[in-house]
């Protein structure tokens, strides 16, 4: 029968166990008694060192620094009691406030506290030659992140932090415990798994007066991989300088890769602060200030886009055959749709897509919105990528919002010839991130090829390679009757970006003006240069600025210096 | 006398547990971990009542809802297994107002009680069962295909430990059925050569565990700790033990997990090599009682769902046992009926009690 065969295998099994427990207990009993009662295994961890981030060229943004830590092991200090006072003279700390540091800290017996952080090479030399009145006392040297750029990217790179519960229990499978320090925002938090680096240490066994008898076991740490990125840091350090006591982002990339060589929001903040216990104010400030200096605007922030959209509105009636670049359309300075008026910011007379382009007319567009009608507008937005996320290598990307007919009905509105109107030249419930806005303008300038944006170029030995853009299928002509317009915008006297200034930097962009309920408007400045060979799609974006002409002094601020630095 | 071996054993273990857990969080109490204790207690009085719901409903009225008891089950590890899939790392429970529920208990159960079924039917022109006759698609192929579903959802999640435990439950069951030799054991080959193929899906640290096992100072500070400070735990109980509330590797927090997989560790340091032996002649007896009241049943569906919670008990005591003492390597599956958790409580006091039930009708 088999359940006999199932009983006998039943049977062994428990024999194994049997005696198992026999040789643990009876046969090397006293061996593990003796282990267990001295508590004799001790585990000394040793550090390794994060992964260091670098910019396009190998320049260090992030990098390690060795700092002197000192220790204390409960277990030793239990035993020898007149260690805290002796520590507290050296260190010309009060006893309780050391008490209280341990406390903080403790984690088990054996695991070192640090009671110092990034103490001096004096203090750690102190404590050395003391050692002999401290037991229980130890400097560990331990890695520290340091900012070369201070506060340059601080957005791109995020910042390290201590770990907290909600991180801890998607973490803890990976070997993360609390009191582990991890990346939190920007390439620290998105590439923690190739950054962070393996704890390795040794297990020894100590005798009854916790002196080492031999080591049991050593594994050694595993440093973090080095990540490069693409943005170049003399790039970024002009655009963020241009920003300073500015609300607002900047994004530069090349139109043909999507590669972003500068991504800029402003305020910052310095990402070394949040380790440091002397900097609570600091920290508190950075994330109560009503500006939100912790958010990546660039792909955070969602904004009403203005008048920026009606490149896409134009290139939507040109390829869907509603008019050809030469059709005119009048403007009285105003127009009538259903029961309201509509205005426009002049009064153009009569003029060609060109010519609207360049003056950013509303009228005209008005006009294009209604004959295009509200879900080609849709459509051809989504096409455009705007709603959704870029997939940026980045954390926190936000999508924006695309209208459209059917979700207003879904929230149980209407959806009148007004809102066509509206939508048509950017205005409404349209929301749109600068990285989008600066995508969008790729596609001009590379001939109808969406890109996927990407910051990160190598993790470690690996090169990243990006992503082949995806024709839209949008013809050459009406591209190029767009380009023109955005051309014009710069170029001619009466464009909404001629500031006059511009000299050889062959700009084409397009203004956009956001009305934002309550406050002053959000300025947008979009485009891509040089305008026959285009390297650089940009977007410079200052939020409740009034004016969109403030973008565009900014924008040229930003090229011309960085003509003079020959960096493009 | 054979009417109480059951509940009898179980209540002594159910106790051994109980006085294991308050030893080890006794030290602890500060960190407010006596909530363990409390919920534990909670657990077992849902699981005695279970057990004796079970054992008064005769058990071939709950044939009906074998299948849809099935499809919840692999519902909810799905759920569980969607929403881990946001997250990092992996995601066994649901939590449901304070309790957390672990579908991959209730799976087992579930696999057992399909297994049994399915094993138990007669075909339509058949007088008398004949498991023998089944080819190999009938006696191997489709009842692996009730498995593989639960089976690679657990994998996937990834709980290693049941997925074995499922694993050799099911080849228990079709070996114990009467199928060819032969098909048992040229799947048993088949496993033996893809098994290769399944280490390249194995997450960083599970493949780390099995290294551990295979040489302890792979890891010295993270399984393989774990694995030395086990061991020291259940020697150093020698022979009589530290005494109740004694141990010093739980108390002072050498030993992780020491309430839910490691809980032997405690128990075996403070009660010695003659609590050991007490506790595994208990279990002895709940394993081999089930096996008596299988060969005893009349019933084919009765017969296969004893031995296979019967099977279901020795392997995963087996499992945890060997490898808190360094046998095997660290899968973490509960203790049964020792270990802190509730899904695992209930689910081996409903088993007991339907095979309480089956006892009856013998």
């Amino acid at each position: 029968m088999r359940i006999d065969k199932i009983r006998i295998l039943t049977g062994i099994l428990f024999l194994i166990l049997i005696g198992g427990v026999f040789y643990l207990q009876i046969v090397k009993g006293g061996f593990y008694y003796s282990l267990s009662v001295k508590n004799c295994i001790r585990v000394m961890p040793l550090e390794g060192i994060r992964g260091r981030i670098m910019d396009s060229s190998g320049r260090v943004l992030v990098d390690n620094q060795m700092s002197y830590n000192i220790a204390v092991i409960p277990y030793e200090l239990k035993k020898n009691p007149k260690t805290i006072s002796e520590l507290a003279g050296l260190l010309n700390k009060s006893v309780p406030r050391i008490k209280k540091e341990i406390e903080k800290g403790f984690i088990s017996s054996f695991s070192p506290i640090i009671v110092v952080k990034d103490a001096d090479k004096k203090t750690a030399i102190l404590i050395e030659e003391n050692k002999f009145r401290l037991p229980g006392v130890t400097v560990r040297i331990l890695p520290k992140r340091e900012y070369p750029y201070y506060d340059l990217a601080g957005h791109v790179i995020g910042y390290l932090g201590k770990i907290d519960s909600w991180r801890i229990t998607r973490l803890r499978d990976y070997g993360y415990k609390s009191k582990d320090v991890v990346g939190f925002g920007g390439i620290e938090e998105i590439l923690e798994p190739a950054l962070r680096s393996k704890e390795g240490g040794t297990q020894v066994q100590v005798d009854h007066r916790g002196r080492m008898n031999k080591i049991v076991s050593f594994r050694p740490s595993q440093n973090g991989k080095d990540v490069y990125l693409t943005i170049d840091i003399r790039i970024q350090k002009i655009v963020e300088e241009a920003l300073i006591n500015k609300k607002g982002a900047a994004v530069l990339m090349e139109p043909e890769s999507g590669k972003i060589i500068a991504m800029a929001s402003s305020p910052g903040f310095y990402p070394g602060a949040f380790l440091e216990e002397d900097n609570s104010a600091y920290v508190r400030d950075v994330f109560s200030n009503p500006d939100s200096p912790m958010i990546n605007r660039s792909i955070s922030g969602q904004y009403p886009l203005g008048s920026v959209f009606k490149a896409v509105s134009a290139a939507a009636a040109l390829e869907k055959k509603k008019i050809i670049p030469a059709r005119r359309f009048f403007c009285p300075g105003k127009l009538s749709v259903g029961t309201k008026e509509f205005n426009c910011w002049s009064r153009h007379d009569s003029q060609d897509l060109i010519e609207a382009m360049t003056h950013s007319c509303n009228v005209y567009f008005y006009h294009l919105a209604l004959l295009l009608g509200p879900d080609i507008l849709t459509d051809y937005a989504l096409k455009f990528a705007l709603g959704r996320q870029s997939g940026i290598d980045l954390p926190y990307e936000a999508s924006g919002y695309v209208p459209s007919v059917s979700k207003r009905k879904m929230k149980l509105r209407s959806w009148y010839d007004g809102d066509t109107a509206n939508f048509g030249i950017g205005q409404g419930d349209l929301l749109v991130t600068p990285l989008q806005s600066a995508r969008l303008m790729a596609v001009f300038a590379n001939g109808g090829k969406l890109v996927k944006p990407y910051i990160v170029s190598r993790i470690g030995d690996e090169d990243i390679k990006p992503e082949a853009g995806a024709d839209l299928g949008i013809t050459q002509s009406a591209i190029k009757a767009v380009n023109e317009g955005l051309r014009g915008v710069v170029n001619f006297e009466t464009g909404t970006a001629n500031i006059g200034s511009w000299g050889n930097l062959k700009v084409a962009g397009k203004t956009g003006t956001a009305q934002v309920y309550n406050k002053l408007s959000h300025g947008w400045f979009v485009g891509f240069l040089p305008y026959d060979k285009p390297r650089i799609a940009f977007c410079v974006f200052l939020e409740n600025t009034g004016m969109s002409i403030h973008s565009v002094v900014l924008a040229n601020q930003i090229f011309s210096r960085l003509r003079e630095e020959k960096l493009i | 006398m054979t009417k109480y071996a059951i509940p009898a054993a179980a209540f002594l273990i159910v106790c051994l547990s109980l006085a294991t857990l308050y030893s080890d969080i006794y030290p602890k109490n500060v960190f407010g971990e006596s909530s363990v204790f409390l919920r534990q207690l909670i657990w077992i009085a849902l699981g005695w009542t279970a057990f004796f719901v079970f054992s008064r409903i005769y058990y071939r009225r709950l044939l009906n809802f074998i299948y849809p008891f099935y499809s919840l089950a692999v519902f909810l590890l799905t759920w569980v297994l969607a929403f881990g899939g946001a997250r990092l790392g992996a995601q066994r429970w649901i939590k449901i107002w304070w309790f957390n529920l672990q579908p991959s208990e209730f799976v087992k159960l579930a696999v057992i009680l399909v297994l049994s079924h399915y094993f138990s039917r007669k075909g339509l022109g058949e007088i008398r069962l004949d498991i023998r006759r089944l080819s190999f698609f009938r006696g191997m192929l489709l009842p692996f295909l009730i498995i593989a579903l639960p089976f690679s959802l657990i994998l996937k999640q990834p709980d290693l430990g049941t997925g074995l435990l499922l694993m050799l439950i099911f080849l228990s069951m079709v070996y114990f059925s009467g199928v060819k030799l032969r098909y048992i054991i040229s799947v048993l080959a088949l496993g033996a050569i893809i098994s290769p193929v399944f280490w390249h899906f194995l997450k960083d640290y599970q493949r780390d565990r099995l290294l551990v096992f295979l040489n302890p100072d792979f890891d010295p500070l993270g399984a393989g700790y774990t694995i030395i400070q086990s061991k020291i735990a259940v020697g150093s109980g020698r022979l009589f033990g530290k005494g109740w509330l004694s141990g010093t590797q739980g108390q002072l927090n050498f030993l992780p997990e020491s309430h839910t997989d490691f809980i032997f560790g405690i128990f075996s340091e403070e009660t010695g090599f003659l609590g050991c032996l007490f506790l595994l002649g208990l279990y002895l007896f709940i394993i081999y009682s089930c096996f008596r009241i299988s060969e005893k049943s009349d019933d084919n569906f009765g017969k296969m769902f004893s031995l296979g919670t019967g099977i279901m008990l020795a392997f995963q005591m087996y499992i945890n046992i060997s490898m808190a003492i360094g046998l095997s390597p660290v899968v973490g599956l509960p203790l049964p009926l020792m270990s802190y958790g509730g899904s695992s409580l209930l689910v081996t006091f409903i088993s007991l009690g339907i095979v309480q039930n089956i006892n009856r009708g013998t």
